[in-house]
């Protein structure tokens, strides 16, 4: 009995300190890091995703996640399963060398692949395939304001997983000008 | 005797103080592995609340934002055998997140990581029913 005396503030003060310490971590220690997705700013687009879930693609304020405006624009793709948020360089605000290829970056919903890149000058028309395979997806085009237009393409396919290696596959990503010319090629992967 | 008992009760407390300091300190280490700096870029994972569910995710954040510094986060299910689904991956021009949700799969685990050199792969896991380091 004496015992359990002893060890009754010991225990309480531990789980004290356990308690004070996660919600000291939660609240205070990544104050100054991201933790947890970024607030959206207006609705872009919203549709069915090739798996048959519904998308939604939402703009982000770049000053939300610490970049700059001129540079970026961000947005959000949420699917009834998933969420995703990233950041997309604007061409034009690169400063680089002329002939630069764009790099489109790419998020991975479940079974929805989303391929993404700001229009640069000159260019009208994003164009996906996965590599052999003839099939391609053309983009849809939505306005983002002073960056100009956010080229998007759906691609659907397996989930990936490391028990089929043929649900991880590469696509080609043209940027057509105008007339239906390319203007700069890029190949993407899934992960894994 | 009076003196004796000052002591023991003086003994007590300081091993109740002692005790106070390490578990707070062990659980803010704890807390502070999934979401921190390395290479200037920020990163981690955590369980977004929304009512009462929770939500994994895994952010990377380059800051500041180098103009071809590209980032990528990414959720995994893992099984008992080794195997894992990809369950939402994102990259992107220093920001990317992305959350699923629990899966079936007895681990979660999390994939953060920057790219062009800022940082190489990168794991953090939550869970205890996860093999390995929480943080490699």
């Amino acid at each position: 009995m004496a015992s359990r005396r002893r060890l009754l503030p010991l225990g309480l003060a531990a789980a004290f300190a356990v308690a004070g310490g996660t919600a000291w971590a939660m609240t205070e220690g990544g104050d100054s890091d991201p933790v947890g997705p970024a607030p959206t700013t207006g609705i872009l687009a919203q549709g069915t995703a090739p798996s048959g879930e519904s998308y939604t693609i939402s703009g982000i304020d770049p000053g939300e996640v610490g970049a700059d405006p001129t540079n970026v624009v961000c947005i959000e793709i949420k699917t009834d399963s998933s969420r995703t948020q990233g950041c997309e360089l604007i061409p034009d605000q690169l400063g680089a060398t002329p002939g630069q290829p764009v790099s489109p970056s790419m998020s991975l919903l479940g079974a929805d692949r989303f391929l993404l890149a700001v229009a640069p000058p000159g260019v009208k028309t994003m164009e996906v395939g996965i590599v052999g395979e003839a099939k391609t997806t053309s983009s849809r085009s939505l306005d983002v304001g002073a960056a100009g237009k956010l080229l998007v393409v759906m691609v659907g396919g397996p989930p990936v997983t490391s028990r089929d290696p043929a649900s991880s596959r590469d696509y080609n990503v043209r940027l057509l000008d105008a007339d239906g010319k390319t203007v700069q090629e890029a190949t993407k992967s899934d992960p894994g | 005797m009076g003196g004796s008992v000052l002591g023991i009760a003086k003994e007590r407390y300081i091993a109740a103080a002692v005790g106070v300091v390490v578990a707070f300190l062990a659980t803010v280490a704890v807390a502070f592995a999934y979401v921190h700096t390395t290479n200037n870029v920020s990163h981690g994972l955590g369980s977004q609340l929304w009512g009462h569910t929770w939500y994994p995710y895994g952010v990377t954040n380059v800051i500041p934002l180098p103009s071809t510094a590209y980032s990528t986060a990414e959720v995994r299910h893992y099984f008992d055998d080794g195997t894992f689904q990809i369950q939402c991956q994102d990259d992107g021009a220093g920001y990317a997140y992305c959350e699923g949700d629990w899966g079936t799969a007895p681990c979660q685990k999390r994939y953060v990581g920057g790219a062009n050199g800022l940082m190489a792969r990168h794991w953090v896991r939550k869970d205890s029913t996860c093999a390995g380091q929480i943080h490699s």
